[in-house]
């Protein structure tokens, strides 16, 4: 049954059309006709949701079988939520407005640590229960898969099975087996489609593991607690992105969204492999699509959504091996269809400076550099294959191109950083202010405007960091302090913007947390924490309440330094990139050596035992 | 080339706001292969105008927009390319050729809406209807950016008729409308519900028809008398 959202209702709250679906190529099939229907939940608004661009492509890949009607949720912001509960009107999807509760699978992304209450918080407002072991054959199974789910723990108390590495294979393989077990009859168990399942390799179905733990809390052991269950859950890839189905009829929304734009995956994985960068190790091998898929999807695109901007995504576009050749024909293309094109994460050389001016019709005032360290010290520590000379030059470049306002990426609190390592980022701030007032006054853009941009380092999982103890939030407060005061001797109008330490603390702990953290997550969302990413809503002292409550020390997984032999809560998950590999990474990064990337010479890794991509051969 | 179109917007759109609408069609415009002309200088703009916004919650039957494109299309053709372009909740209901300079925001003088209300049982509509017509002064407190300004709308209600039936009726009425003496039907009910001292609340609002003044009616109709005339108008195209 459809839920009716009346005129009054929609007219009182913010931004009606987050709930009213409808847009442009939004899948509309008959659910009766469907055999299997399929929930995708994102944990946070719509206008975050609808820039995902891993949602556009499992809604594709799901609505292009008949026997599958996938559709969208995402979560109500308070105004509505509040309204929803009044009324009794339960969690609903905007392509056919019915009750999230009615369909038989919700599938969660997990962008982010700090949407995991949202997760909890959208599943009570469906009328689902919460825990997993409180569910029955009338409710749907929730799954979960995304980034965050390279460490499944600290949710595994209210997902029934995850989905670790890439999706869009997996999930329907999933699905196929879930409609056998729907034909089996009545009296189905639900724990049958769970056993069948968790064979899939990339699903882990956490019930069926017993993890123990040892009197000082770390880890003794994760077992299955049934013969047939792997062990070890290896992650999934797409193997040739080529062959891989991408989405160019993506839904246009009708309101803004954080990315409003069409989004061309140009490569998955990177070849880097910054130290503090997970997306640079769980997203391995490097993959990358051929130009002629390239060009055929975005005129695909651009013809079936009629945006005006294309956006080349990736985790590092200058890395792309045919990045010219490509954008020489991709820019005639553009300017033909009259079509904007952005080129985010691109390094700022000659090449890249001269692209964005002819990509550019409208002139972006801002660039972006991401040294994310002060010294050169620090910077190989963490393997930022980048030299003092090459971020100076860059700003020159930039100058001299015409762009007056640069913003710059730090983290503080990287392995290994001194007062002297903060200290270089408003040295570095100088050099660069050097550099633009040396350029004579009629050839520079007028108004230096400087951002400097400090976020605090959370060590993540499968990360040659992954054993790090975070810098106390003191430690942070007195960095950043430290900073604030430097920059302003150097330039007085420098913008300087820094993270909250607290948030930063709080996503550490669920980065690397075990299932003792379920009871924790659960206990804050009942005191009312949900969308703590957001500044207005995020209650520290109620998630540091939960935890007193629950006896449960936040530092232990925060700041605690693990030994090397210490069994890490998420060593059953296989994400391709070897533990050995990592210690060998780490045990360099103390040293400031500096690894080579994967194009110029091969790391052992690990990941080639997927043999994709520069892998491959 | 300019051509000038009619537009409608059903249920399923009305929450969407004028800046939404105005990208809903430069995406249509694209979708559809339609090339619009743009601006000069520093940030090319499209040249698509709209005679009035939509204000949030509104449905109609009568919105228009002028657009200018390279290249030519006939009318029909523009029809057919947009409508299957378009978004379920959005149509062109007509377009034709513009050859004039008629500015299209400038020259809305009057607006059609029919509001539907919940009022009183016991409450008369047509009591309703002639108190407000009757009045010589309707003073209602109109938001401005600095925040309100006391105004006196009856001179800009320009005809009025009513029916009701049990607890809902709906207004049939033409408000001043466009640059100058713009009335949003809120803010009629408002000064109704002031003039007759009856409680309305508001269940939907519909846009039947904008216009841009009277000209004389052709000769031979009975009985004589100036009639309304849209931004369709031969004269003003």
């Amino acid at each position: 049954m459809k839920v009716t959202l009346d005129d009054s209702l929609l007219m009182n709250v913010e931004k009606p059309a987050r709930y009213t679906g409808g847009e442009w190529n939004m899948a509309v099939k008959d659910p009766g006709e469907a055999d299997v229907r399929f929930a995708f939940c994102f944990p946070d608004i719509y206008e975050v949701g609808m820039s995902h661009l891993g949602m556009k492509i499992l809604y594709h890949v799901l609505n292009r079988r008949d026997d599958i009607y996938c559709e969208r949720v995402f979560a109500p912001w308070v105004d509505m939520e509040k309204v929803m509960r009044e009324k009794g009107i339960p969690l609903f999807s905007l392509e056919t407005k019915d009750p999230v509760k009615e369909f038989d699978i919700i599938g969660f992304t997990l962008q982010y640590e700090m949407s995991y209450t949202n997760v909890l918080n959208m599943l009570d407002l469906a009328g689902i229960p919460v825990l997993s072991e409180e569910r029955n054959n009338s409710h749907p199974f929730v799954c979960a898969g995304g980034p965050c789910a390279c460490n499944p723990e600290p949710l595994a108390d209210f997902i029934d099975f995850f989905v670790v590495g890439e999706g869009e294979e997996v999930i329907l393989e999933i699905i196929d087996l879930y409609k056998e077990w729907k034909a089996s009859g009545p009296n189905r168990d639900r724990r049958e489609f769970l056993g069948k399942v968790s064979s899939v390799q990339g699903v882990y179905v956490p019930s069926l593991y017993k993890v123990s733990y040892k009197d000082d809390f770390t880890v003794s052991e994760i077992k299955p607690c049934f013969a047939g269950t792997p062990g070890i859950v290896r992650k999934r890839i797409v193997k040739n992105l080529d062959d891989a189905d991408f989405p160019e009829d993506i839904i246009v929304p009708f309101i803004g969204t954080v990315h409003d734009r069409i989004m061309l995956e140009l490569f998955r994985g990177c070849i880097r492999g910054c130290r503090f960068c997970q997306a640079g190790f769980i997203y391995r091998p490097v993959r990358e699509k051929n130009p002629e898929t390239l060009y055929k999807q975005a005129e695909g695109s651009i013809n079936t959504t009629g945006y005006e901007e294309i956006s080349l995504v990736s985790l590092s576009t200058s890395d792309y091996s045919n990045l010219k050749e490509f954008t020489d024909v991709l820019i005639k293309l553009t300017e033909q269809k009259k079509v904007n094109l952005s080129l985010p994460s691109l390094r700022v050389d000659n090449f890249s400076v001269d692209l964005m001016k002819k990509a550019q019709k409208v002139r972006k005032s801002g660039l972006t550099f991401a040294p994310e360290a002060g010294t050169q010290r620090l910077r190989d520590v963490i393997n930022k294959g980048i030299s003092e000379e090459d971020i100076v030059k860059s700003a020159e470049l930039a100058f001299n191109g015409g762009w007056n306002s640069i913003k710059l990426y730090f983290i503080i609190g990287l392995p290994t950083e001194t007062m002297e390592d903060i200290e270089g980022i408003a040295r570095l701030m100088q050099k660069i202010i050097n550099v633009y007032n040396e350029i004579p006054k009629n050839r520079r853009p007028k108004g230096l405007k400087l951002t400097v941009s400090a976020a605090c380092f959370v060590p993540k999982p499968f990360t040659p960091f992954q054993w790090f103890g975070q810098d106390t939030q003191e430690m942070f407060y007195e960095k950043q302090d430290f900073l604030r005061k430097k920059l302003r001797k150097v330039l007085k109008s420098i913008v300087f913007n820094w993270h909250d330490a607290r948030l930063s603390f709080l996503e550490a702990v669920l980065a690397r947390g075990d299932r003792r953290l379920g009871k924790v997550l659960f206990n804050a969302w009942q005191k009312g924490c949900r969308f703590d990413g957001w500044n207005e809503h995020f209650d520290y002292d109620a998630w540091m309440r939960a935890f007193n409550e629950e006896s449960v020390d936040p530092s232990f997984y925060a700041n605690r330094t693990r030994e090397f032999n210490e069994k890490l809560p998420w060593e059953h998950i296989d994400m391709g990139v070897s533990k050995k590999f990592l210690e060998r990474e780490c045990i360099k990064a103390y040293e400031g050596k500096t690894t080579e990337n994967c194009r110029a010479r091969c790391s052992n890794c690990g990941i080639n035992t997927f043999a994709g991509g520069i892998c491959g051969i | 080339m300019e051509i000038r179109f009619r537009f409608g917007r059903g249920e399923e759109l009305k929450f969407i706001s004028h800046l939404d609408i105005l990208r809903l069609f430069e995406r249509a415009f694209k979708r559809a292969g339609i090339q619009v002309a743009h601006s000069e200088g520093f940030n090319p703009r499209p040249r698509i105008v709209f005679a009035q916004p939509m204000p949030l919650g509104l449905t109609s039957e009568g919105e228009f927009a002028d657009v200018e494109i390279t290249g030519h299309i006939d009318t029909a053709g523009f029809m057919q390319r947009m409508n299957s372009s378009l978004p379920a909740g959005i149509k062109v209901i007509e377009a034709r050729v513009k050859t004039g300079r008629s500015n299209l925001m400038g020259i809305i003088r009057a607006a059609h809406y029919r509001i539907s209300v919940k009022m009183p049982d016991m409450h008369d509509i047509g009591y309703a209807v002639s108190s407000t017509l009757d009045s010589s002064g309707i003073y209602v407190i109109k938001k401005t950016k600095s925040g309100g300004k006391e105004v006196n709308i009856r001179p800009f209600i320009y005809e009025l008729s009513a029916e009701k039936d049990g607890d809902t009726a709906v207004f049939s009425v033409i408000l001043g409308a466009g640059q100058e003496n713009n009335v949003r039907p809120e803010l009629f009910i408002e000064g109704v519900s002031k003039a007759s001292n009856t409680p309305f609340s508001i269940l939907a609002m519909h846009r039947v028809m904008l216009y841009c003044g009277k000209k004389k009616a052709a000769p031979g109709l009975l009985p004589a008398r100036n009639i309304w005339i849209t931004p369709m108008d031969d004269s003003l195209l």
